[in-house]
């Protein structure tokens, strides 16, 4: 698989990014932050901004799945099944999201939405590469958020929710661990995938500097994008063992999270 | 003081600016040791504004 350009690509910020893929006329595609409608409350219409934007990317998730089996034909067979099978879990992601939508009142193409995640991981040019950043890093990041949203919905009186996120978190720690059990496996038998791993992670980096909101920019709900965006969500260690991080990953996140001391502590015991 | 000594002066207080040269190095590492440096927390990723968000309230 070659490297793309265009009528394959978009720039934005100067960032070249895998075109979007195909939508239903119903929704908005948008391609700044600063043109999301996140809302930072849990106000009706922010649960349903919420559920949205959850379910759209649980589109984007099948369809990097779905892209990695069409781009990378001669891949394993085994490898092959496992992304197949992420496609189904995000499949029913994506339904009974839209499902939870309409019960709370809303509709497919309520807000407008991003391919953010999808225009930065179908860009890389192997499938490892796509397994560090789409499957390690993301959706290793969405464990760590998912277990806090479950008690933000919880909290927020909305059990139904809730349930249906911790359900999701379940199906996601797997989707990880074969991408770890993957990539330690690919890189044993071709250490090359190593340099691909990290020039995939230090092209997030840098896309996500080059992303980043201004200081004081809001976004289409008036929300400000530098206060929302500095979130409190840190490590799911739990679930992160289960995904098959090592002891040292684990550690080597909760160090870059601020958590050196407890680090440190957990080394003494 | 000539106007050549002057410049003489900014060019040396240039130099004096620039950072210490350092001897470039090459760090040997095994795959559980790459697989541990390049990663990124959820906050990091979501430092460019993408859909992760805790809940009520701006922070």
């Amino acid at each position: 698989m070659g490297s793309y350009s265009p009528p394959e690509t978009k720039m934005v910020r100067g960032v070249v990014f895998r075109r979007d893929p195909a939508r239903e006329e119903c929704f908005r595609v948008v391609h700044l932050h600063k043109e999301m409608e996140n809302l930072s409350d849990m106000s009706d219409m922010s649960r349903r901004q919420r559920i949205h934007q959850h379910m759209h990317n649980e589109m984007q998730s099948l369809e990097i799945a779905a892209q990695c089996i069409v781009d990378f034909p001669d891949t394993d067979w085994e490898l092959q099944m496992e992304l197949a099978r992420q496609c189904w879990d995000e499949t029913r992601h994506t339904q009974m999201l839209y499902n939870r939508l309409r019960a709370l009142g809303g509709y497919k193409g309520e807000f407008a939405v991003m391919n953010y995640e999808w225009g930065i991981t179908c860009m890389l040019d192997s499938l490892a590469a796509r397994l560090a950043l789409q499957n390690r890093t993301f959706e290793g990041g969405e464990m760590d958020l998912l277990r806090e949203l479950v008690d933000t919905w919880r909290q927020a009186g909305d059990d139904d929710t809730a349930d249906l996120l911790a359900g999701i978190l379940a199906d996601e720690i797997q989707h990880v661990r074969f991408a770890n059990q993957w990539l330690k496996r690919l890189a044993r038998e071709q250490p090359r995938t190593l340099l691909k791993v990290a020039q995939a992670v230090r092209q997030l980096q840098q896309i996500t500097a080059a992303m980043a909101p201004q200081e004081g920019e809001v976004n289409a709900a008036g929300v400000p994008l530098t206060g929302y965006t500095r979130v409190d969500v840190f490590a799911n260690v739990e679930d992160r063992r289960h995904a098959e991080f090592t002891e040292d990953e684990i550690t080597e996140i909760l160090r870059q999270e601020g958590f050196s001391g407890l680090v440190a502590e957990a080394a003494r015991a | 003081m000539s106007e050549l000594s002057i410049s003489k002066d900014l060019a040396s207080a240039a130099r004096e600016d620039r950072p210490q040269y350092e001897q470039p190095r090459i760090t040997v590492m095994s795959d559980e040791e790459v697989l541990k440096a390049f990663q990124m927390t959820a906050v990091e990723i979501s430092a460019a504004g993408c859909w992760w968000m805790t809940g009520g309230g701006s922070r």
